[in-house]
């Protein structure tokens, strides 16, 4: 099995940075690989007909446009009006899933190798986030368990709360260098923690 | 700076989204000739003062066209709905 | 102790002494002193000299609005002209230094310039410039010097040292300001319960009741309202902060000068911070600044501003003068004299008014304040500052009507009523309504349903009735915004001086004349820009009536001040002129920035390498670690060559391009848009958007293609394969990758909402490799399993799937260099991966990669149309891709592209020029006939130019009216930016293997 190649190589070291903060690690940030990512479309009817494919996961329908939807390891986007984005984040395929859709009606579209994550933590996470996009991350305003899709410098990215002071940040492989960069810069004020996941 | 209520993803900055066209003008079908139709479809608008309609595409979020009412005037922001839903 | 400083009194932290330095001499402050402060108190009275006549002026206001006290504060890569010094925060160790003199403010060599003024009147600029001096190289000798005379601070051209930030912020409602209408209003809001932000500019909360004796009841009220909001957790207060700009549908602009008070910030932290509030209503409680007279010398320093002469004596415990003159047309100039004489002036007080409450006039009788009612003053008198009032009886309308006699004073303070800071709300796109009693514009607040003016932006009368339309505006926005809570009782307000309801009997004139109703002396409007009042009159005389034509004529009200007490001034001298009322006249328009911004503070974090973002290929980094010299194609980065020992650009890709033909190359190619076209009508779209058919393409094949805009002209090229029944694989060039996306979601989403198609960007899916060369099927055989790639199973324009290194890739075979060529589509993560193996794989062959540039070589040797010649001006026809186009269906473009103009004859098409000589031509560079005048646009132009190792040769494809027509022609090329000219031949585009042996092996 060969190992996925971060795009983030050659920038993420492991240490603190910025400024000294008084708290314990104000802000933590580290990165993953996705997992497997997959894309489902769709036309008319596409509640229906991807309703049980999503239903042999474990979603009951593909949701809202601000709800994850988790079943297990694998979290449901939905993306657009009939896109859904789903993520095995143990890398597990999702032969079932594509055994169950027909690509006439339902094409799916391997994305696993298209984003890398960002994850951000800490007690200053929604003062970083307000500096890189334009949302309210109030916690009244995006509750955990919800995400957006926005712009951090220009790039679209999707944003995940996955608890009240951890975020996940899907960012175009291609991007993610840029974007991590800016993102050590404007954590620098409060002082940050770069960690690497086991 | 304008706001832009996606029917998706909800009241966004302008920023996330890039100006499209004019969402008066209609396409002429695939399979029509007459020049003057094109022409007055790539080239010729109008330009109210007031109420008007133009396409904004959500770029950085869902990507969807949408069809947005905005006063060229006030930059007072009406009514926002997907493309695809606006019947031609 | 320093000589004005008052030894008791004043919102100044005694206990602690600030060291500064201003033109270099040491002055001493306490935190709480603004620079001005500090000068005044350390007898610092000449400050600048002026913008044209480089007369001396000194601290005339306490606040934004100063027009004379402007100084380069800092040094070095910090420096920032312009500054007031009223709105600089003392600090230790500040360095200013005063502005546009030399050798220095005190003795200004430029001060000869008033000998010139008659010269420079207004619309002195476009006069002289069409002139009998016009174009004359005495004129613009005359401009150097003038131009380097007038003027201001010096920018700085070393980079910014400190780092900025912008952050987004929601609320429900904000406040701007923090007098008594804005802390009522902040108090009624946010025990409702709304989500507040409330604003102050300046670094302490309080407004107006800053300038009011120390220790009275403002003090208290300030404090039991400080304690009641900072107990909020739904109330966030910025101070230091401005709210520079109001926008649409909320949405205003704010700088928090974070560490704008010290000498330099702490490590990493932002020296400003821009806010960007997005709220759902607003209350201006912005005040209102106190407006100067206008007679003979109101210019000079020791003239000021009553309420600023108050506010110094109060807030920073500084007495700006020991004998005061008191000029005033209103009530509130009595609170100063009262201030001033209480701390131990000797003060007159002038009135233009000849009733005043004996209320008013008692208290400062007590004191031993003179006052003189029908009086004005008619010039201040005194070289370098004020020594003495000349003042006279005068009519209501302002002219002299008794003898002038001097009162000796080394301060003067004005008053010629207030103007209501409506700019917030005027920014908006509404014009404010003229109040004549308190003569002054005013908002109208049921204008902006979501916005809500309050206290002395609305000419409140005095702090009781301020604090009740706070209160009341406060608690209204909460409704609004539906909170849940109950706002309570408004509080009561402060007692504060009398005096401070300066719309009380206001006696409308500003201006004091002499019996003819000339100014005497120089009277100035525009103290910043040097505008006098004469200036004004000339103006009109030569019919620039409107108050947008007088602006720009005169100048007035263009300065960094943006006229905040010269405007109103500046229009009643109109109105007067017009002899209509002022309302008639009109105001100009505001716009953002309310007060000056530093740009850097903007641009936040995007500058330098976060300029714009960067994108980086998978393969990024073996380029890098291995020499390659990268540079910007958009927003990526590639590798434009690798150079060996001691090369340069030339030589690395003349050997790279020969390399490829002679062996094999590979590049990376992951820039390439890449798109995946999937749904049962996918075929019907690509019909439609490409020029030529797709109904046919069977799977496991790919096709070239060519795209239109809807006007006809050429948009884009590129491959596209079949990977399946319902799923293709688009890709386009790198350039055009958004723009593609972009046009066909429009398309589905609008006119072709019937068609089942989905696109998808999956440009960061794939990492893709270019292997080209008479060696690359040995190499990509050898390297890797499960692919057939001979040339029977794999021809040109077909793809298999196969492993490489433990990877499965798709290996396309096309070809753009003209060799036998192949791209691998390896997923991105893997793309390192594939491009080691085949790296290692590849020295046996001689592979080499090689960069941008050769590409570049390679594709201009084929003829193949790039960037370039796509240049959004070039229909298929000018390309020579006119037989691509299918005749038998409707395409994007396909009506428009036969418009007249773009087939006519003489449009330049796309032919070869081969340069004569040893120097290459330059893209961009005009075609002229061999023999003739090279005047005008040329036959045409050079597109893409490179030496080419294959011929030897250096060689160029351009556009060239009927080129087709000329091939052997000799043409001269001329690049008039570089001065060259050349001669080349004409010749087909196809330079190199017309007939396509090489990539058909």
């Amino acid at each position: 099995m060969i190992e996925i190649r971060s795009p983030l190589s050659s920038s993420v070291e492991p240490g603190e940075y910025g400024a000294q903060s008084a708290a314990k690690a104000a802000l933590q940030l580290s990165e993953r690989a996705p997992g497997s990512l997959i894309q489902i479309a769709g036309w008319q009817d596409f509640a229906t007909v991807t309703a049980p494919a999503l239903g042999a996961l474990g979603f009951d329908g593909h949701g809202n446009f601000r709800t994850v939807q988790t079943a297990g390891p694998v979290s449901c986007y939905r993306i657009a009006p009939d896109k859904l984005l789903l993520r095995h984040s143990d890398g597990g395929s999702f032969k079932e899933l594509l055994e169950n859709l027909n690509p006439a009606s339902s094409p799916t579209l391997d994305l696993s190798h298209a984003r890398w994550l960002i994850e951000i933590e800490g007690s200053e996470v929604e003062a970083l986030l307000a500096r890189l996009a334009s949302l309210d991350f109030s916690l009244q305003e995006f509750p955990e368990g919800t995400f957006a899709q926005t712009g951090i410098h220009h790039v679209g990215v999707l944003l995940h709360r996955v608890s009240a002071d951890k975020f996940l940040i899907f960012v175009p492989v291609t991007w993610a260098e840029s974007i991590w960069n800016l993102i050590c810069e404007t954590a620098a004020p409060f002082g940050f923690k770069v960690i690497v996941h086991p | 700076m304008l706001r832009i209520k996606c029917p998706i993803c909800g009241l966004r900055d302008e920023t996330e989204f890039t100006y499209g066209a004019d969402a008066i003008v209609r396409r002429p079908d695939m399979d029509e000739t007459n020049p003057q139709d094109w022409l007055n479809y790539v080239f010729y608008r109008d330009d109210p003062k007031g109420p008007h309609k133009e396409y904004w595409h959500h770029v950085q979020g869902c990507r969807q066209w949408l069809v947005l009412e905005r006063n060229t005037l006030s930059h007072e922001i009406g009514a926002c709905r997907l493309a695809r839903e606006v019947p031609k | 102790m320093t000589s004005s400083r008052l030894s008791t009194g004043g919102r100044i932290d005694r206990s602690t002494v600030l060291k500064m330095t201003f033109d270099g001499r040491s002055i001493v402050g306490h935190p709480g002193d603004t620079l001005a402060s500090a000068l005044l108190a350390n007898d610092e009275n000449v400050i600048a000299r002026s913008f044209k006549y480089h007369r001396a002026r000194g601290i005339y206001t306490a606040g934004v609005e100063e027009p004379n006290a402007l100084v380069q504060l800092r040094y070095g890569a910090r420096t920032e002209p312009n500054t007031p010094a009223t709105t600089v925060m003392a600090y230790e160790g500040l360095e200013a230094f005063g502005q546009n003199a030399w050798p220095n403010v005190r003795l200004d060599v430029g001060v000869v310039n008033q000998l010139l003024s008659p010269f420079m009147s207004a619309g002195f600029y476009y006069k002289t410039f069409v002139g009998p001096f016009k174009g004359t190289g005495f004129w613009m000798l005359c401009e150097k010097i003038i131009r380097q005379a007038a003027g201001m601070g010096r920018g700085v051209t070393l980079d910014d040292p400190d780092t900025y930030e912008k952050v987004n912020a929601f609320c429900d409602v904000l406040v701007i300001g923090s007098g008594p209408a804005g802390l009522s209003a902040a108090l009624a809001a946010g025990r409702a319960g709304a989500k507040v932000i409330l604003v102050e500019q300046d670094s302490t909360l309080g407004g107006s009741l800053l300038s009011a004796p120390v220790g009275g009841d403002g003090d208290a009220w300030l404090d039991k309202m400080k304690a009641e909001l900072t107990a909020m957790d739904n109330v966030q207060i910025l101070t230091r902060s401005t709210v520079f700009g109001a926008y649409e549908q909320n949405v205003y602009g704010v700088i928090e000068r974070v560490w704008d008070h010290v000498l330099a910030p702490p490590a990493h932290q932002p020296r400003q911070r821009y806010w960007q509030i997005r709220t759902k209503q607003a209350v201006m409680a912005t005040g209102a600044i106190e407006r100067n007279m206008v007679f003979g010398g109101n210019d000079k320093p020791g003239v000021m501003l009553a309420s600023a002469a108050r506010t110094y004596v109060n807030r920073f415990a500084v007495l700006p003068g020991r004998r005061v003159v008191v000029a005033t047309n209103n009530d509130s100039a009595y609170a100063a004299a009262l201030d001033l004489a209480n701390a131990g002036s000797s003060v007159t007080l002038v009135d233009a008014r000849t009733q005043v409450p004996e209320k008013l006039l008692d208290s400062l009788k007590a004191s031993g304040v003179k006052v003189l009612l029908g009086h004005g003053v008619l010039t201040a008198k005194g070289r370098g500052g004020v020594s003495a009032a000349t003042v006279t009886t005068i009519s209501p309308d302002g002219r002299a009507t008794g003898t002038a006699r001097h009162i000796p004073c080394d301060l003067l303070a004005v008053s010629g009523g207030w103007s209501p800071v409506v700019h917030l709300w005027s920014q908006r796109g509404n014009k404010p309504v003229f109040n004549s009693a308190k003569a002054c514009f005013v908002p109208v607040n049921s204008a902006i349903e979501t916005m809500k003016c309050a206290g002395a932006s609305m000419a409140a009368d005095g702090s009781v009735v301020a604090v009740a339309q706070g209160f009341s505006a406060g608690a209204t926005a909460a409704i609004d915004v539906k909170a849940k809570n109950s706002s309570g009782d408004a509080p009561i307000a402060p007692k504060v001086s009398h005096g401070d309801d300066w719309g009380r009997d206001l006696l409308s004139i500003n201006t004091i004349t002499d019996d003819n109703g000339k100014t005497r002396g120089k009277a100035f409007i525009d103290l910043q820009h040097d505008i006098k009042q004469s200036d004004i009159d000339l103006a009109y005389r030569e019919g620039y009536v409107s108050v947008e034509h007088l602006k720009r004529y005169t100048t007035t009200g263009m300065a960094t001040d943006q006229g905040k007490l010269s405007n109103f001034n500046a229009l009643s001298q109109m109105a007067m002129l017009q002899g209509v009322p002022i309302s008639d006249v009109g105001t100009t328009v505001f716009r953002p920035p309310y007060t000056p911004i530093a740009l850097g503070a903007i641009v936040g974090r995007e500058h330098g390498t976060h300029f714009r973002p960067t994108r980086l290929t998978p393969l990024h980094d073996w380029h890098v670690n291995n020499g390659a010299i990268v540079s910007e194609a958009g927003a990526w980065m590639r590798p434009q060559y690798y150079p060996e020992r001691g090369e340069g650009l030339r030589e690395a890709y003349i050997r790279e391009a020969s390399h490829v033909r002679k062996h094999v190359g590979m590049i990376d190619v992951s820039t390439l848009g890449k798109i995946a076209v999937q749904g049962p009508d996918s075929a019907e779209f690509l019909n439609r958007v490409y020029v030529n058919g797709w109904k046919m393409l069977p799977v496991g094949r790919l096709r070239y293609g060519v795209m239109l805009r809807e006007d006809g002209i050429v948009m884009d090229d590129g491959a596209t394969a079949r990977l399946g029944e319902h799923d293709y694989f688009m890709s386009t060039t790198t350039a055009n990758a958004a723009k593609v996306l972009a046009l066909g979601e429009h398309l589905l989403q609008t006119a072709w909402k019937d068609l089942k198609v989905h696109l998808t960007t999956i440009t960061d899916q794939w990492a893709v490799i270019a292997v080209a060369g008479p060696k690359s099927r040995d190499l990509l055989g050898a390297v890797s399993s499960g692919a057939d790639l001979s040339r029977d199973a794999l021809p040109n324009n077909h793809f298999v799937h196969g492993e490489i290194a433990g990877v499965t890739v798709r290996i396309h075979r096309m070809s753009y260099s003209g060799e036998l060529a192949y791209e691998v589509y390896i997923p991105s993560g893997f793309g390192h991966h594939v491009w080691d193996a085949l790296i290692s794989a590849g020295v046996p062959y001689n592979l080499c990669p090689y960069g941008t540039e050769a590409m570049g070589a390679l594709r201009i040797e084929k003829g193949h149309v790039a960037g370039p010649e796509l240049d959004g001006r070039t229909t298929m026809k000018d390309l020579g891709l006119e037989g691509l186009a299918s005749g038998k269906k409707p395409f994007v473009g396909s009506v428009l592209r036969n418009r007249p103009v773009l087939i006519h004859q003489s449009r330049p098409c796309l032919v070869g020029l081969e340069i004569e000589g040893d120097q290459g031509a330059q893209a961009g560079s005009l075609l002229y006939l061999d023999t003739g005048p090279t005047e005008g646009h040329g036959e045409g132009w050079v597109s893409s130019a490179t030496y080419s190792p294959a011929l030897g040769k250096n060689i160029a494809l351009s556009l060239l009216q009927n080129g087709p027509e000329r091939l052997g022609e000799t043409i001269r090329v001329v690049n008039f930016v570089g001065g060259t000219r050349q001669r080349a031949k004409v010749v087909s585009p196809h330079f190199f293997d017309p007939s396509g042996v090489r990539q058909n092996d």
